[in-house]
């Protein structure tokens, strides 16, 4: 659907620096590739919004960012026979007369006339506009001259750029690269002097593009410390690995971890992870109370072990899959999910994803091959399959090469290559024809593993599946991007924000906050035999998700892991939390009502209780699991069936309790008490207990204290401790 | 501008049902937040609005409207680039907007139409952002849109009114995903959406009835309640995150209710706006911004016309005999927006801007649609004290880039706040205490519109 499409986030401020290019020894000629072509992409010349666009500009096309310099070696020189250069008077080239101004020009006055820039453009015409070398940029590195990678607020620094080649020759090419600033309110480079000043603290990026290459350079910017608060030396040695590395980047922040959460936080947090559920009120008690030191790792042991946390993974995993119903039956849907349930319990993440991509069959043979009923369409299975497991959105490539990112149209077209003969219906099969056109060569695009090497199509027609060796690639064990992505979606499931984010968006210009952090968990996922309960497991007994949580930090200082970060509960555990503390069931239709909302196999099912929660249409929140619920969700929780109903219910907690204080006689503190663990699992404290039982008193004179006794469960289920993941 | 709303204009069940409200709402404000407080949306006359009075209806036409076939048509070129649709005259003269636009085409003088509006953003989602909030997107910041960035200037000044200042019909959702509207502003800036069709006969905001078995007094000590929990929770965040003491505001208000009934309007005027979902949405918004709601959202989706423009934006559905599809029945809600506004005395006082993220192709494509479009593209502004009769900027003679007077999303949005009493240059924070523009710092006043 998008034929126009201007990938990205190009609202990034490009620095154009205007010291003049390096001065090479005049014996050398200009070259095209590391000199000229540089030089346009500084000067914005083959930008989204001018010669780069998809259909040129002027009737002058250059590729995007400079990214095929060979088609624009030929587009200067070649086009209109040469028109835009006059070999022998250069000064009156039309590619320089056009952005110094002589020549109107829509794009108004782009380089000074007598500009070093000009000059080099006029030096390269004058020595025959060749290409002289052909040579590739082999390196390319980024650093701040100091040496290290932090500044302090307010004091500046240079950044300096290497480029190793193809032939060995090693350049300093600061003044040829592009540079941009992800937040020019954090971070200001110089236009002139190249020196990189810090206004904000926190953690930046800078991003350099040379060539066919984009590096990110991370900054750190310390927070100042308030005077009051003490500094403790952290020794990371004794820490295991993952705190290491967010311990570490605090104290180079100069940020104080928070302390660890109390025990009925906790349990409540455990559960709500793994189980999808709240701890019932004898369990949070008991757990609360148990003295045992080796209580929480035995916690999550014995949960991983249960059937919730293989009903709540098998739940995020189908929604990250997309599963929708049918129209008509759902029971591919049900199938899918089945399957997926059971690989969770029985196979390894690698084969699951093997098992999904090279699925054939009818969905009673193979309910994996669901996967290629998702989407409809060679791209569309391209964009899905890639952005699922390698965590790319390849949509970009599809007009042109990936402006900020290493992937090509090739690779993008390549891959879908790799879908074409995949018929997507009711039996998903190879079929002999098949194939996607490459828009820049308009002939059938060569099937290709995305960053990597062309697969060579075989003459054997049963070997026709060229999903085999794309699936052989991508589920191994050195596939970085296939293990760093799905560890950043558990670890952006566990503690709220990925390391990547958003989690579909690994890419050059979206570096990870702890990158290193990142490769270990990848290597250590792969090492564990891509076992999804082992990650789960490391990052749980880490320090850094056992912390408090950091309530009225500053979100720049929360990415750091500072502390806990609460969140709202998904949509279905928030309904499921309902009907649990009421004792109400939700009903939906086609199920046993003993179905809970979070073992729906699929996300679109009709239901007022799940819109009143803030669960979203798939096509509105692509595959976003958590919406806010607003205003007009709210008055239904006023007014509306979702708790009123629930609370009223037969069968309901309030009738039981109703009838049990009919028959003896129960404390106001001892019932305030029930009401906290059941609704928030952890007992009130001394002022919240005392503000309750002056309410139970007073309701008692009026003469119903049910009454009371119902709002207050209204106001707690609709209170934000209840709603929030903390 | 406001109408005081009389007493004789409610029904007998609203006077029996704020009664019971009101007889509790004395003792509603021992935390001192919120409540049922009926004294302020009684008198009438203290109704919210902008710091001048102004108020804003956008209508987004979200998916991207195609130029060619609005406010830019282009008769004389190739037939590739002409499309399917022909021209009508305006009351302006040599000016043409598309044959769709027959009824707006009469009202030119009313109006004026930008045609040089420029992005570099043709995907859905960052051509909403940049449109509606005036910033290109970047991972760094989420910006809040402007009906937002009004609803939290209202919102702080505590005036008092009832009705959520930034309101959405039928909803928000817009771009083709998730965009809250309020960007780094508090939750509470985000627009309420009324989440049902105005051109449903039963049409009503959901919910906003206390239902049997449920008293005044019942509501009134859950909100106590709640509050009270959610202070122990957070006693330093006290803002509506979650909607709530917007829902309760509502809920115990008469204005609320008259405000979403659209059957108090007569007849005629129904009909004159379209009966359709656009049409209805558009009076409904005129009762908004009468009532004092500072910025109304119509949300008119539908207009991503990849393919078969004719039956897309003309007919409807194939075969109509009365053409109704997107852009007829535009016409018809949109003139009677203006002439609607003019005779209730409210133009003046109330913005109207038609746009949506980006334009559409210069050259059909193979399926008779257009693509993605954003180097030139239109949007029409009226009221509010634009000054109408007027065409703004040029595009060239295919409709494929700016010829005269550009005009970016950033300036569009200075234009917008300066017209509605805001200074672009103003700055809100972030909650990092991060200082922004409303407008980025490049961004002009289009000098023209006033």
């Amino acid at each position: 659907m998008f034929r126009f499409h201007l990938c990205s986030y190009l609202g990034l401020s490009l620095w154009i620096f205007l010291a003049p290019p390096r001065l090479l020894s005049a014996e050398i000629a200009v070259d095209f590739q590391s000199e000229v072509m540089p030089m346009l992409t500084r000067a914005g010349c083959n930008a989204g919004d001018c010669h780069g666009s998809a259909a040129g500009r002027g009737g002058f096309h250059l590729s995007l960012l400079g990214s095929s310099p060979d088609r624009d070696f030929e587009a200067i020189t070649g086009e209109f026979k040469g028109r835009r250069l006059n070999l022998k008077y250069p000064a009156e080239s039309l590619l320089l007369k056009k952005p110094t101004g002589y020549v109107d020009h829509g794009g108004g006055t782009v380089l000074d006339v007598d500009s070093a820039e000009a000059a080099l453009l006029e030096r390269w015409i004058a020595e025959g506009a060749s290409k002289v070398t052909q040579r590739k940029l082999a390196e390319f590195h980024v650093e701040l001259s100091s040496g290290n990678s932090t500044i302090v607020k307010g004091q500046g620094t240079l950044v300096r750029a290497l480029a190793t080649f193809s032939d060995e020759t090693e350049l300093e090419v600061t003044d040829r690269v592009t540079w941009s600033v992800q937040d020019k309110d954090a971070l200001q480079l110089d236009k002139t002097t190249g020196e990189l000043t810090a206004l904000r603290s926190g953690q930046h990026v800078l991003i350099a593009r040379f060539m066919n290459q984009v590096k990110p350079l991370m900054v750190l910017v310390p927070f100042n410390r308030s005077p009051n608060e003490i500094r403790v030396d952290h020794d990371l040695t004794a820490l295991q690995r993952i705190d290491q590395e967010i311990v570490g980047k605090l104290v180079q922040l100069n940020l104080q971890p928070l302390q660890r959460a109390n025990s009925a936080t906790l349990v409540r947090r455990v559960y709500l992870d793994l189980t999808g559920q709240l701890p019932t009120v004898a369990v949070a008690r008991k757990y609360i109370a148990d003295s045992d030191p080796n209580k929480y790792a035995n916690l999550i042991t014995d949960l991983l072990g249960s059937r919730e946390y293989i009903d709540y993974w098998s739940f995020y995993l189908a929604r990250m899959l997309q599963i929708r119903s049918q129209a008509k039956s759902d029971t591919a849907a049900r199938a899918y999910y089945q399957w997926i349930r059971q690989q969770l319990q029985t196979q390894p993440y690698n084969l699951m994803v093997r098992t999904l991509v090279l699925s054939q069959g009818t969905i009673e043979q193979q309910p994996a091959t669901e996967f290629y009923r998702t989407v409809r369409g060679a791209r569309e299975q391209a964009e899905l399959t890639s952005e699922l497991f390698m965590g790319v959105r390849l949509r970009c490539a599809n007009c042109h090469n990936h402006p900020l990112d290493r992937w090509t149209q090739d690779d993008y077209h390549g891959l879908a290559a790799v879908f074409a003969k995949v018929r997507q219906g009711a039996r998903v099969e190879i079929v002999s024809r098949g194939e996607v056109t490459h828009p820049a060569t308009g002939v059938a695009a060569i099937p290709k593993i995305p960053g990597d090497q062309y697969i060579s199509v075989p003459s054997e027609p049963e070997n026709l599946d060229l999903r085999v060796p794309f699936a052989n690639w991508l589920t191994s064990s050195k596939n970085s991007y296939f293990a760093k992505t799905a560890v950043n979606r558990i670890w952006s499931y566990l503690m709220g924000r990925g390391l990547v984010n958003p989690v579909s968006n690994m890419s050059e210009t979206n570096p990870a906050s702890h990158s290193d952090l990142l490769q270990w968990l990848a290597d250590d996922f792969v090492e564990h035999d891509f076992n999804i309960q082992h990650t789960i497991e490391e990052i749980m007994t880490s320090d850094a998700y056992q912390r408090r949580v950091a309530r009225n930090v500053p979100l720049s200082q929360q990415v750091f892991y500072r502390g806990y970060l609460a969140r709202p509960l998904p949509p279905e555990v928030l309904l499921d939390a309902i009907s649990d503390v009421t004792g109400v069931a939700t009903q939906f239709t086609g199920f046993n009502v003993t179905t809970r909302a979070i073992q729906i196999p699929y996300q679109d099912i009709p239901s007022a209780a799940l819109d009143a929660v803030g669960r979203c249409a798939l096509e509105q929140c692509g595959n976003v699991v958590n919406a806010e619920i607003a205003i007009a969700q709210r008055l239904q929780w006023i007014n509306g069936a979702l708790i009123n109903d629930k609370l009223n219910g037969q069968d309901s907690f309030l009738r039981q309790l109703e009838q049990q204080l009919q028959q003896e006689k129960v404390s106001s503190e001892k019932l305030i008490q029930e009401l906290y663990v059941r609704v928030y699992s952890r007992v009130p404290n001394q002022a919240e207990l005392k503000f309750w039982k002056d309410q139970l008193t007073q309701g008692m004179s009026t003469g119903k204290p049910m009454d009371i006794i119902r709002d207050l469960l209204w106001s707690l289920l609709a209170s934000r401790e209840f709603g929030s993941q903390h | 501008m406001n109408k005081p709303i009389h007493l004789k204009q409610l029904s007998r069940r609203h006077v029996i049902q704020i009664g019971t409200l009101a007889a509790i709402g004395g003792g509603l404000h021992p935390l001192g937040i919120g409540g049922f407080n009926l004294t302020s949306d009684a008198t009438g006359d203290d109704f919210a609005n902008t710091p001048n009075g102004k108020s804003c209806i956008l209508i987004w036409l979200d998916g991207g409207p195609s130029h060619l076939e609005m406010f830019d048509p282009k008769p004389d070129a190739p037939v590739e680039v002409r499309g399917p649709l022909g021209t009508v005259a305006t009351s302006l003269p040599a000016v043409r907007f598309s044959e769709c636009l027959e009824k707006t085409a009469t009202m030119a003088d009313d109006i004026a139409v930008i045609r040089s509006m420029t992005s570099p953003l043709g995907e859905h989602n960052f051509g909403t952002h940049y449109m509606m909030t005036g910033y290109k997107p970047t991972p760094v910041l989420e910006y809040p849109c402007f009906g937002s960035v009004l609803a939290h200037q209202e919102l702080q000044r505590a005036s008092g009114h009832i009705l959520p200042p930034h309101i959405a019909v039928p909803h928000f959702r817009v771009g083709g995903s998730s965009f809250s509207g309020s960007g780094f502003l508090p939750n509470s800036a985000r627009p309420f959406s009324v989440e049902s069709d105005p051109a449903k006969p039963d049409f009503k905001v959901k919910h906003l009835q206390i239902p049997n078995g449920l008293t005044g007094v019942n509501l009134a000590r859950r909100k106590k309640y709640l509050d009270k929990l959610n202070h122990f929770y957070d006693a330093v965040d006290t803002s509506d995150t979650d909607g709530f003491q917007a829902a309760f505001k509502l809920i115990g208000s008469r204005d609320s209710q008259i405000a979403f009934q659209l059957d108090q309007e007569p007849e005629e005027l129904r009909q004159r706006y379209g009966r359709r979902t656009i049409g209805q949405s558009c009076l409904l918004a005129r009762r908004l911004v009468q009532r004092g709601v500072p910025f109304v959202t119509v949300n008119y989706k539908g207009w991503d016309t990849h393919k078969d423009l004719v039956t897309r934006l003309k007919d409807g559905y194939a075969g109509a005999k009365t053409p109704m599809g997107l852009i007829p029945s535009l016409d018809l809600a949109l003139s009677a927006l203006i002439k609607d506004l003019k005779q209730q005395g409210m133009l003046d006082d109330t913005l109207v801007v038609v746009m949506g993220e980006f334009g559409r192709t210069p050259k059909l494509n193979t399926n008779s649609g257009r693509d993605h479009w954003p180097r030139v593209f239109g949007a029409l502004l009226a009221g509010g004290g634009v000054h109408g009769g007027q065409i703004i900027g040029a595009s060239d003679r295919t409709g494929e880039s700016p010829k005269d007077n550009p005009v970016t999303p950033a300036d569009l949005a200075a234009s917008i706040y300066h017209l509605l009493g805001i200074n672009p240059a103003s700055q809100l924070s972030t909650r990092d205490g991060r200082p922004v523009r409303l407008t980025p710092a490049n961004s002009r006043v289009i000098s023209e519109l006033t």
